[in-house]
């Protein structure tokens, strides 16, 4: 017996997740319980640790610790900064070939291990984790990426995870297995047709995109980098937060030595998820520096006004990626958190307040049954993987081919226009085609009707909406003189300019008629009406593109 | 609620009126199973409604 799995490498973390029969997925635990594991690998005397394990050395034993090496697969050392402030850990270097490596000591000899080799270590640790908790062979992974990964890098990853024994199946794009993962856990969500911003919120990066579905097929309108931007920044300021007060009490400076420096962020790690759940949380570090131990107290206020800079940078980003994607965040239908700094209920309440009321916004602190942001992207790559399991290499690679994936997408929405003069639509803007769609309409008590083809123009809507009156005489005065009537603004779509009319006549009150758009792949556009009766038949047109 | 159409005077059964605005050419996401079904559309012509099940 064997499995298909699905996998998200982070620079951060990693996850495992596997669909079962029954549609479900689960995400792995390695043998250390972790769902979230750091993608990290320490080496002390002979051994190799992985994970919280290696991730724990950082401060003890930092020179032979790597971590954050996800970006750095097939890239040059001149193209990255060495320099980075989340270079923690081993330092990388020039390998002999120009790529990026790491000198470690192991048993007292020094070994220069590659990005890839890292990386292919990394993945025999999740292979063995994925086959130990599922009791099968991994026969083939899906594995995430970002978008922004180059096709060079793309190839080296999927050389380094078959060399590890995981054969690529696919590589997907997170925010696109993200999407998937939570539009696949309500029945028929894939079927609306909507745009979506999905914001991921990492630990050393920020990443966005713009994506409509329409017809279940997902579309990428627009993404943003931020290469810096993530929960790093959060422990920073945090731990800048602690060393102050630990300073002023102690007049010791925990800042000076790379050990003190390492516990101070890894305890802020631990103090910002806590403050994730609750109000308050406990700090405590032992012999902290020249052998003072810290112990302290912090309520999530605080910790919000202390991480105030890197938390509203990471709301403007999500406000950038919808104006590069041409639009306004009256356009976007719902906003999905992804990435373990999603936690953080600031970062989710900053980001309703960008978008209007009609916008949703999901994140764990905004619905108690929203999935786990950490583990949408892996939750994705899963059910890409069950979904294609029975395909064999040829096809999945057939259908990836670019006469395939480089589809027209219609600029406006098409649709009728109805008899008291408001535009229907039948396909919305962004909808790829070969598309086709039809509605049940019916005529009313007239016995010729119109079916008129228009496409929609977009126009904003604004309903001011008084405030409401109180009951109570007392309160109403104090309460609302100061009070601004409060304007909602909608995205309203009505008839431009006219495409084509077709006639249904000699009907009898109320029939029940249907209306059919088709557009080929070559851009004809057919448009047919009839009534929904035995033996009826249908009028018919086509309309070519500009 | 249902869609009520306009009535009409005319007679003519079709009337092309102008052309829709040009389409714009994106890469779609390959993944879930629309998009699977699209692929098989545009690779092997399969018609519709194999998929409308
Ligand atoms: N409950 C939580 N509350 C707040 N932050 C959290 C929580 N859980 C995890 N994080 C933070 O999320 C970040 C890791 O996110 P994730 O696992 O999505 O990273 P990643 O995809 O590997 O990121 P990148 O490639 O950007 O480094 C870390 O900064 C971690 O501290
Ligand atoms: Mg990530």
């Amino acid at each position: 017996m064997s499995a298909v799995i699905g996998i998200t490498f982070g620079n951060t973390t990693s996850s495992i997740a596997v669909a079962t029969q029954d549609g479900k997925v689960d995400v792995i635990a390695n043998p250390d319980g972790d769902r979230s594991i750091p993608s990290a690998l320490s080496y002390v005397g002979s051994d190799e640790y992985h994970g919280t394990q290696a991730q724990n050395q950082l401060i003890r034993n930092a020179p032979n610790t790597v971590v954050n090496f996800r970006d750095y697969i097939g890239k040059k050392y001149e193209e990255i900064n060495a320099k980075d402030s989340h270079q923690v850990g081993a330092p990388a270097i020039k390998a002999a070939d120009g790529g990026i490596a790491y000198e470690i000591t192991r048993n007292g000899n020094q070994e220069t291990l590659s990005v890839n080799e890292i990386t292919k270590r990394h993945f025999k640790q999740l292979k063995l984790a994925a086959e130990d908790y599922i009791g099968k062979d991994i026969e083939g992974v899906v594995i995430t990426v970002p978008t922004d990964f180059t096709a060079h890098q793309r190839e080296e990853l999927t050389k380094v995870s078959n060399e590890a024994g995981l054969k690529v199946l696919q590589l997907i794009n997170e925010p696109s297995a993200a999407l998937l993962a939570h539009l696949s856990n309500e029945e028929d969500k894939l079927l609306q047709d909507k745009i979506y911003v999905v914001a991921d919120f990492g630990g050393i990066r920020s990443d966005a995109a713009v994506i409509s579905v329409r017809g279940g097929v997902l579309t990428i309108l627009a993404t943003a980098h931020d290469h810096g931007l993530g929960g790093s920044k959060l422990d920073a300021a945090l731990a800048e937060f602690f060393a102050k007060e630990f300073e002023k009490k102690y007049k010791a400076n925990p800042r000076t030595n790379q050990r003190s420096l390492a516990k101070l962020i890894a305890e802020s790690v631990v103090v910002k998820k806590t403050l994730s759940n609750v109000q308050t949380s406990t700090c405590s570090i032992e012999s902290l520096a020249e052998g003072f131990d810290f112990h302290t107290t912090i309520n999530r206020l605080r910790y919000e006004l202390t991480a105030r800079q890197p938390l509203s940078e990471m709301t403007a980003f999500v406000e950038k990626v919808v104006t590069k994607a041409g639009l306004e965040t009256l356009d976007i239908d719902e906003v999905l958190l992804v990435g373990g700094s999603s936690h953080t209920p600031k970062l989710a309440s900053n980001v309703s307040f960008i978008f209007p009321e009609s916008t949703v916004v999901v994140a764990p602190s905004l619905d108690s049954k929203a999935a786990n942001p950490s583990e949408l992207i892996a939750r994705g790559a899963a059910l890409q993987a069950s979904l294609i399991e029975s395909f064999d290499e040829e096809e999945v690679k057939e259908s990836l081919q670019p006469v395939v994936v480089n589809t027209q997408h219609l600029a406006k929405p098409i649709g009728i226009k109805t008899a008291d003069g408001q535009f229907q639509p039948i396909l919305v803007a962004e909808t790829a085609y070969p598309i086709k769609k039809s509605v049940e309409v019916t005529n009313g008590d007239s016995a010729a009707v119109a079916i008129q083809l228009f496409e929609g123009k977009r126009t904003i809507k604004e309903t001011v909406i008084e405030a409401e009156k109180s009951e109570d005489p007392e309160d109403s005065e104090d309460d609302y003189s100061d009070e601004e009537p409060e304007i909602k603004k909608e995205v309203v779509y009505e008839a431009g300019q006219l495409l084509a009319e077709l006639t249904l006549k000699d009907l009898k009150p109320n029939s029940k008629l249907e209306v059919i758009v088709n557009v080929t792949q070559d851009g004809t556009l057919h448009v047919s009406g009839r009534e929904l009766k035995q033996g009826s038949v249908a009028v018919k047109g086509e309309v070519t593109s500009a | 609620m249902s869609i009520v159409l306009p009535s009409t005077s005319s007679s003519e059964a079709f009337k092309a009126s102008s052309k829709y605005t040009a389409a714009v050419r994106r890469p779609i996401e390959p993944v879930g199973r629309y998009f699977l079904a699209h692929a098989s559309r545009t690779l092997r012509g399969h018609t519709w409604s194999e998929y409308e099940k």
